[in-house]
């Protein structure tokens, strides 16, 4: 009786391992696989977090390089979504399934990966002609360049024209024209800005679009990073003291830490706020929510006792292209043509004209008008967005420290004071990297 | 005598042999060694070593734990996340499990309606809690959101709050929306328990002179004493692992102002997030204790309400 049922128990069990291993190896090529292929073949594989570009990048931007470079076909792939990509990239590069080439983090972000990633100073020539607060973010610890920059983030106020027009507002020169806009939209039931405050990362971003002329941007960056001075320093203070004081002027005003970063986008992208503070980036998620949306931007104008005598537009390189250090010796060669004309003019340019980004590549001009006035301004003023320029590189980062105060400021638990205490604190025994 | 006795305590109910009985259990124990097992006592051990990303920096003896209690950020988060969880705990026992004895007792009288109601509590149950997160976040958004709208509509427009938003607020949304989903668990096991209770019971009872109230307090309820307990330290468990719902409502910091932050997401933050993340080695040190404190707290739980047990039964 027991060993007929014993010999069903081993039926059962074989039958499910041999499932189980038949799906196996039914999934797992050969090693011969792919070496019948034609030999000249070199597929590469890049890794990105930009899901929203997948399609731009692999039939638009990637076949030119594939149409002049016969037998090298390029795959881009966004495996992940953005907040999970550090952690997917860290455990492909150490494994041994990595991409050939990735999108890696700028500044701090790319600390963690050096050791996994090929220098590129003597690969990539001419590296070193790129404006050196956008190089810096592709620079390891230890001086040598890791990536090849991919696109620069200007931060400014975007605003809705038509709401403009319609209420006949035009773009604010002075603190006090900027004010009256701001009193001018809520008197016609349009919330002024959209700010999505719930969500504590943008808050560092919203703070230096409207306080960066109050601080004195690269002026306060030198006295700072150098020592002479720290995040509790009166105008720094007076610069997030500013960013409150404007509190009744985003949208849900003392409710303003109940509004998503997607609700803002949203409420700016339906005409139902008049202006937004932000990066680059948000241009192609407002233009996708409602592609007829008339679009401008604009520096914010000096505050009173502004330590920067003009607006500034701050700005940071997010994120650079770098190779695999295990990389297949057999793609080498591919890799190092690929990551040589991510540096190029032609590849700049398809990324400015079809994504809608700032390239880092040499001689891009920018058709879109929209672009063409944020990079105006911003060459016009230009400054280092400290909190990632800089102080990525510290742990706690002064950004993660930051958006949750200033969430505390707008609930009324934190004064300007204890936020830049608490600021100046979570960074006090950081060492900033030497370039 | 020896052997008669080794021979009884293999032979298994279900009157399979030993070596039958090893090889149903085998695989399962095999799976349970590699997914849960293994990665335990690898998560253990890394929080003894130093990490740069995944490389092993060497070996760090207490330094994580010390790190996790004695430096900033983490020895000003790891407090109100833990106080958070069990704040989660807390309201989990009171909206979910005491609503859902009621539910259930209610429910035990409607023999037709029963399945039906059964099942309708049960359905959120089924939905992936990271979607019934961004579902409440858009339902209790105060632009967009039915919630604030619906309080409006109906006059009580004094009532729409940021509920998201304000930190006072925000945690108890957690609780309130974990209830909503699990509501059918309790409603579930109760009924079970319920229907499990002899019915000559409450009816020798009610001969007595009873009232319905009388007959719950010192019939029903003892008797159900057993399933209270495991649904309370099944809730306990339940909490304070909890992560996708406040990760859905609050990001990886638990916005705003770490009013929603538990410490799986201190843990997550540590170990993975974009910014201050790649501290494997601390993370590790959190995943560890927050194992330790569960597994002794549900240890302890069991043993008291064994006791309380066979003095209510």
């Amino acid at each position: 009786m027991n060993r007929k049922k014993l010999t069903a128990a081993v039926g059962v069990l074989a039958m499910t391992a041999g499932v189980a291993l038949a799906g196996c190896t039914s999934a797992t090529p050969g090693p011969g696989a792919t070496d019948g292929a034609t030999a000249a073949q070199v597929d590469l594989k890049i890794w990105s977090w930009r899901t929203q570009d997948v399609d731009i990048y692999n039939n638009t931007i990637f076949p030119a390089f594939e149409a002049a470079n016969p037998g090298i076909n390029v795959e881009f792939e966004a495996p992940v979504v953005n907040t999970e990509y550090n952690q997917a990239l860290t455990t492909a590069l150490v494994g041994s399934d990595g991409p050939d080439l990735a999108m890696v983090r700028a500044y701090g972000g790319l600390q963690g990966w050096t050791k996994d990633l090929q220098p590129l100073d003597d690969i990539v020539p001419g590296l070193d002609e790129i404006d050196p607060a956008v190089l810096q973010g592709s620079k390891g610890v230890d001086g040598k360049i890791y990536s090849v920059p991919t696109v620069v983030q200007t931060m400014q106020m975007f605003y809705n024209k038509d709401l403009f027009d319609q209420f006949g507002l035009s773009v604010p020169k002075t603190w006090d024209e900027f004010i009256e806009v701001n009193e001018a939209l809520l008197e016609n039931g349009v919330a002024p800005m959209a700010v999505g405050a719930k969500d504590s990362w943008v808050l560092p971003l919203v703070s230096d679009v409207l306080g960066a002329a109050r601080y004195g941007a690269t002026e306060f960056e030198a006295k700072v990073t150098s020592g002479e001075t720290t995040f509790a320093d009166p105008d720094y203070v007076a610069a997030i003291q500013l960013v409150k004081d404007l509190q009744k002027y985003y949208a849900e005003g003392d409710g303003v830490t109940g509004v998503g970063v997607t609700d803002a986008e949203t409420l700016f992208s339906a005409g139902l706020a008049g202006m937004y503070p932000g990066g680059t980036f948000e241009l192609t998620t407002f233009l996708t929510n409602d592609p007829d949306i008339n679009v401008g931007t604009f520096p914010v104008p000096t505050p009173p006792d502004s330590v920067s005598a003009e607006a500034v537009v701050p700005a940071y390189a997010d994120g650079g292209w770098a190779i695999n250090a295990d990389i297949d010796p057999a793609k080498q060669e591919a890799a190092e043509k690929l990551i040589n004309w991510m540096y190029s003019t032609e590849f700049g340019q398809l990324v400015a004209d079809n994504l809608l980004m700032f390239s880092a590549a040499p001689g891009v001009t920018y058709s879109d008008p929209v672009l063409q006035q944020m990079w105006a301004d911003y060459e016009a003023s230009p400054a280092a967005y400290l909190m990632l320029v800089n102080y990525r590189y510290c742990d706690p980062t002064a950004d993660s420290q930051l958006g949750p105060d200033l969430q505390n400021m707008f609930l009324g638990t934190m004064t300007a004071e204890q936020a830049g205490q608490q600021v100046a604190d979570a960074v006090a025994g950081c060492e900033l990297p030497k370039f | 005598m020896n052997t008669a006795k080794r021979k009884s305590s293999r032979s298994t109910g279900a009157g399979l042999g030993f070596g039958a009985g090893m090889l149903f259990v085998l695989p399962a124990a095999a799976l349970f060694a590699v997914f849960i097992l293994v990665p335990l006592v690898t998560a253990a051990g890394y929080s003894f070593f130093n990490w740069a990303g995944l490389h092993n920096e060497g070996f760090a003896g207490l330094d994580n734990y010390v790190t996790l209690f004695t430096k900033p950020p983490y020895r000003d988060q790891v407090w109100p996340a833990l106080g958070h969880n069990l704040l989660l705990f807390i309201g989990a026992m009171l909206f979910q499990n005491t609503l859902g004895l009621a539910i259930a007792t209610f429910l035990h009288r409607f023999d037709r309606l029963r399945r039906f109601f059964q099942t309708i509590y049960t359905m959120p149950y089924l939905v992936s809690p990271l979607v019934i997160g961004y579902l409440w976040s858009l339902m209790l958004s105060p632009l967009f959101g039915p919630v604030n709208n619906l309080l409006k509509q109906i006059g009580l427009g004094e009532f729409a709050h940021p509920w998201l938003g304000d930190p006072n607020t925000a945690i108890w949304m957690v609780a309130l929306i974990t209830a909503w989903q699990w509501l059918g668990f309790p409603i579930l096991l109760y009924g079970a328990a319920i229907a499990g209770i002899p019915q000559e019971l409450g009816e020798a009872a009610s001969i007595d002179g009873a009232t319905p109230a009388k007959r719950f307090w010192h019939i029903t309820f003892p008797l159900l004493a057993p399933a209270i307990g495991t649904v309370s330290i099944l809730t306990f468990i339940g909490a304070m692992e909890s992560f996708p719902i406040p990760f859905a409502i609050g990001g990886s910091k638990g916005d705003p102002a770490y009013s929603t932050d538990v410490l799986s997401l201190l843990f997550y933050r540590t170990g993975f997030a974009a910014d201050n993340g790649g501290h494997i080695g601390v993370a590790s040190a959190i995943a560890t204790l927050l194992f330790l404190f569960i597994f002794g707290v549900a240890v302890v739980a069991r043993r008291m309400l064994d006791r309380v047990e066979r003095r209510l039964t």
